[in-house]
């Protein structure tokens, strides 16, 4: 492909030097992300150093760095940081092995197997925070289907509190978040395990590979380009996945359900501190632009080192 | 019951909070000279006015909107816009079109008034609204909230009252038929409600605690009916020490004593409940005694069943170990906003709001009490599910506080802290003693106290 | 022996997840048909008294045919014009070599770690300067805005697979690279482009913070900002809740029916780099 490209190259000489031709494709993209993503995270900086509270408009001054200060002294910054992480690391684990598993089995067709897919993939066409309701209900203590269920079916013999203990309802927003995403993973993997051509696959037959090992020496380490891209984009989107949690339990009880992006929400919409709720913004998009580069670094150097 | 509030009003408290307010509002001039205040729409030349809502609804929006059509062709030229967000973003809503200067009416419920006045986002409507019609068929006291915040000056206008009581399923407390004669009679105490917990059973508890939203002002009703009667007209303070009555050491029982209420009388996820949540538990039988507004009443009878069928009643709040209970009887109204070009039609919307029969069909539509003289004349107001709050005006031990701490600039973080300790000492990591201090020390530090100067 | 076993344990892996995926919206469907004072009760299976009522409520009480129409211009425009916008800058990424090409796809790519509620407040002050506020406008330019790099990175993944041969020989047939990209490329593109499309749709169906905020009137609402009338401050109306979770669920389900085969096709081009 690189040379193909070269090859347009050279027959359209002219306009390949000039970096204007490209630029003028890339300017209406260019102009809409500068005016409707980084303007306002510029905005957002700024009043990140800001006492910006909406109750409070009398008192609005620049405070330095208090409300990043305040963030990290914050009673439940700890439990929320655990909470982010076990939020991520569960939810991606279960969504990925969960996705992988069904789209190994969706790649060769079954009876109804189109519309099998079709419905399952209906919980990525909702919106998060709806089925953080839908969930939240179904998880209620006391009226919910799910003790219901266990106690009719004598699973439980008194009902399981849910959403009113802090450590079930975190398994709670993790299992209604993994139900959420398998489907992002699912079609991926699925359009991914597609693209590997059938002469690999019948190579690997003919060495007599079993279908695990054909599957981990030959099919993984092919579409591992694109497993490693969409982890990596699902890690940035989970973090930022305020719904479900936001509709479930808004962080509570006690705050002990929030990760950064609901206690985001929270600080915006409830608390409306538009200070401490910028500033908590900024470290979250800190932390994730390190992560990634820590990333794509460990990835590539493993790559390198296995090349 | 309206006249015997009006009765209440504390001259020190009024003066003082006008004081700061009128230092807040000096440089808003006055309604002659001011150009947004002589607005004269035509059909060529129309003005659109736009009211937001605090607490829409299917039984109050509809209303409204029928209400602005009519307004609109008796005045040509006006165009009445009402903006209805959801309940739960509407806070966050008002706020926002106050501050983009992108609103005419707005109804500051909850703490909403006391951020957008000391923000000079709303108008002294007096020197034109006293003038009007609908000023005049007030009562008394809707005119005595009107002008909370000083003479002759006038905030917010009052669209209707809230006022607390106890939803009760009697079926389920035949177990302690002492306790529940004492709650139908209006003379329970917070310690009998806490005994009641004898009738709990594995899916049913005694009380509807609220954990979540606004939980806070649990425990400000049971500290209040500790403290009572020796509060001031806002309810925060205490007459004899002029501190906070977080100080006096019977708000510590108090709160000692919600603590155990909590976590014997109540179900345990009640720690996660809001307003829905408690009136969903209540209907459903999770819980067998709610304490809400008024406007529960329509819901409990659509979703439950009608009062009429006895599954449930209505009993006064309990009261404290000398008998007492104290509650806000404030609520919504409308303000026009400062930032309105056209504050004489939207004031005129405001008085066509709270003329009659405009304002009573409204208050029984949504089931608030009545702000003017004829509504509250009539019977609706003072029969079936209504009668206790007949009963609750008459009752000498409950006294009705006028809403005035609450108005108060400080409430808004005051709202948001406490709710968090609660949520603190139900998780067991902040003890009441701490607590309290701290509550103490926000109000004695950080809000007017009505007896200092 | 062991593929009868591996074929049991395909359906039964296969028949637990769908039950799992499939229950929260058959439960959903169930409370959606109950009358209002059996709302909580727990029947697993339709009783005779099931009532269309709540979704009559949505329809009489609440203007939700507004809402939904609302929500289908904003979903519609925003998208097309991601895929429009997108499809530009792509065939840029995908086609030119040039100075700064890798700074600019650094510049989309840092957009999809940025929490999107921060931008509110500095939105709803921009768009309060040109007088976009309360307009579907307002809503269609944001979500272009928000969704534009994603389009751009993933369009330009179907792009390379797309042989530069192609437009080359449409440039010798007298196109320019514009007439080229529309005319030649986009249909060879296409099933990419409807993955896209779909991926964009459902984004701005879904889409709840920026509609809250920007939209104050009744008649501009759209479907997720009115679906949480049903929240009020003293109940939860789930029958109007699930009636209109039902209702939402359609659009994006059908489109997701009718383009499933493109999704993964068009995905599978585009993600894997040969």
């Amino acid at each position: 492909m690189a040379a193909s490209i070269h090859k347009l190259v050279r027959k359209d000489g002219k306009k390949s030097h000039n970096i204007l031709a490209p630029l003028w494709f890339l300017i209406p993209a260019l102009i809409l992300v500068a005016i409707f993503i980084y303007y306002p995270v510029f905005a957002t900086a700024n009043m990140s150093f800001k006492n910006y509270k909406l109750f409070d408009q009398g008192h609005i001054f620049y405070n330095g760095f208090t409300n990043f200060r305040e963030i990290f002294k914050d009673l439940h910054f700890h439990r929320i940081i655990q909470n982010t992480v076990l939020w991520v690391t569960v939810s991606l684990f279960f969504q990925f092995t969960i996705g992988f598993i069904l789209a190994l089995y969706l790649k060769s067709k079954f009876r109804f197997s189109g519309l099998y897919q079709g419905i399952i993939f209906i919980p990525w066409a909702l919106s998060g925070f709806l089925m953080g309701l839908v969930w939240k209900w179904i998880f209620d203590d006391s009226l919910g289907v799910l003790n219901d269920m266990m106690l009719k079916t004598h699973l439980i013999s008194k009902p399981i509190p849910w959403l009113s203990n802090p450590n079930w309802a975190m398994a709670a927003v993790i299992i209604a978040n993994i139900w959420y995403g398998v489907t992002f993973f699912v079609i991926m993997i699925l359009a991914a395990l597609q693209g590997v051509p059938h002469e690999i696959l019948e190579a690997a037959e003919l060495d007599g590979c079993s279908k695990a090992k054909a599957l981990f020496l030959v099919i993984v380490p092919y579409i591992r380009p694109t497993l490693i891209l969409i982890v990596l984009l699902r890690i940035i989107w989970i973090t930022n996945f305020p719904d479900i949690i936001f509709g479930m339990t808004s962080g509570g009880p006690n705050e002990q359900t929030h990760i950064l992006s609901s206690w985001l929400v929270q600080k915006i919409t409830y608390d409306q501190d538009w200070g401490s709720g910028s500033a908590l913004g900024l470290i979250m998009l800190g932390v994730l632009f390190i992560f990634t580069i820590f990333y794509l670094l460990a990835t590539r150097l493993e790559e390198e080192s296995e090349g | 019951m309206i006249k015997q509030l009006a009765t209440r009003k504390s001259a020190a408290v009024l003066t003082t909070v006008a004081l700061a307010l009128s230092v807040l509002t000096m440089g808003s001039s006055s309604a002659a000279t001011d150009a947004t205040w002589n607005c004269a729409p035509t059909k060529a030349k129309p003005v659109t006015v736009r009211l937001i809502e605090y607490f829409a609804g299917p039984a109050r929006t509809p209303l409204l909107n029928a209400y602005a059509r009519q307004f609109e062709s008796k005045n040509p030229g006006v165009k009445v816009e009402i903006i209805s967000p959801s309940q739960a973003d509407s806070p966050a809503k008002i706020t926002q079109l106050l501050q983009a200067k992108n609103v005419d009416i707005v109804e500051p419920a909850g703490a909403i008034l006391g951020q957008a006045m000391s923000a000079k986002q709303i108008a002294n409507i007096y020197p034109y609204f006293s003038k009007t019609k609908g000023w005049a068929g007030l009562t008394d006291y809707s005119k005595f909230q009107a002008t909370l915040f000083g003479k002759n000056t006038t905030y917010m206008v009052p669209n209707g009252y809230y006022t607390k009581s106890a939803f009760v399923r009697p079926g389920a407390l035949t177990a302690v038929p002492a306790i529940l004669a004492k709650i139908k009679a209006g003379t329970a105490t917070w310690q009998d409600i806490y005994d009641a917990k004898s009738t709990n059973t594995a899916t049913s508890s005694m009380y509807a605690m609220r954990g979540a939203r606004a939980s806070f002002t649990q425990a400000v009703f049971i500290i209040r009916a500790y403290n009572a009667p020796d509060l001031n007209s806002g309810g925060y303070w205490n007459k004899s020490t002029k501190t906070s009555m977080f100080n006096n050491p019977k708000s510590k029982d108090a709160l000692d004593l919600m603590m155990k209420i909590w976590h014997d009388a109540s179900p345990a996820a009640s720690v996660a409940w809001g307003y829905p949540e408690m009136v969903q538990g209540f209907i459903d039988g999770t819980a067998n005694y709610l304490i809400q507004d008024n406007e529960v009443i329509q819901m409990v009878e659509d979703k439950y069943a009608p009062f009429t069928s006895g599954k449930w009643f209505l009993a006064q709040m309990p009261k404290g170990p000398t008998g007492y209970s104290a509650q806000d009887v404030s609520g919504g109204g409308w303000s026009v906003a400062q930032s309105s070009k056209c504050k004489n039609i939207a004031a005129n919307f405001v008085d066509f709001l709270t003329t009659d029969p405009q304002a009573s069909i409204f208050a029984r539509a949504y089931g608030v009490g009545p702000v003017t003289k004829t509504a509250s004349t009539d019977p609706f107001f003072k029969t079936g599910a209504w009668a206790i709050f007949d009963k609750i005006g008459k009752d000498p031990k409950e006294l009705k506080l006028d809403g005035s701490d609450v108005a108060q600039t400080c409430y808004g973080e005051f709202f948001t802290q406490a709710d968090k300790d609660m949520q603190a000492m139900y998780a067991g990591s902040l003890t009441t003693t701490d607590a309290l201090k701290s509550w103490a020390t926000f109000w004695d530090t950080k809000c007017i106290n009505p007896y200092k100067k | 022996m062991f593929k009868t076993l591996g074929k049991a344990t395909k359906v039964a892996v296969l028949s637990i997840w769908f039950i799992f995926t499939v229950f929260p919206l058959y439960w959903m469907a169930l409370t959606s048909i109950r009358p209002v004072r059996e709302v909580t009760k727990k029947f697993y299976y339709p009783h005779s008294n099931s009532t269309l009522d709540s979704y009559r409520t949505l329809f009489k009480q609440y203007a939700f045919g507004t809402y939904i129409r609302n929500s289908f211009i904003v979903s519609l425009a925003a998208s097309a014009f991601v895929i429009f916008i997108g499809l530009l800058g792509a065939y840029a990424l995908a086609r030119y070599k040039f100075k700064g090409k890798s700074q600019i796809m650094l510049v989309f790519l840092i957009t999809q770690m940025i929490p999107g509620l921060i931008a509110l407040a500095p939105l709803y002050l921009l768009l309060s300067k040109v007088h976009l506020l309360n307009t579907l406008y307002a809503l269609i330019l944001c979500y272009v805005g928000a969704m534009v790099p994603f389009a751009t990175i993933m369009l330009r993944g179907f792009l390379q697979r797309i042989p530069p041969e192609l437009d080359e020989a449409a440039l010798i047939d007298g196109c320019n690279r514009f007439t080229a990209l529309f005319r030649v490329v986009f249909p060879v593109a296409l099933p990419g482009i409807a993955a896209t499309f779909i991926f964009a749709f459902v984004q701005c169906w879904n889409e709840l913070f920026l509609a809250m905020v920007l939209i104050d009137s009744d008649g501009n609402k759209t479907f997720p900002v009115a679906e949480r009338s049903f929240i009020g401050a003293y109940y939860i109306e789930w029958g109007g809740l699930a009636a209109s979770v039902m209702i939402g669920i359609i659009p994006t389900v059908v489109m997701f029916g009718l383009m499933s085969k493109f999704m993964i096709s068009g995905l599978s081009a585009g993600i894997v780099k040969g």
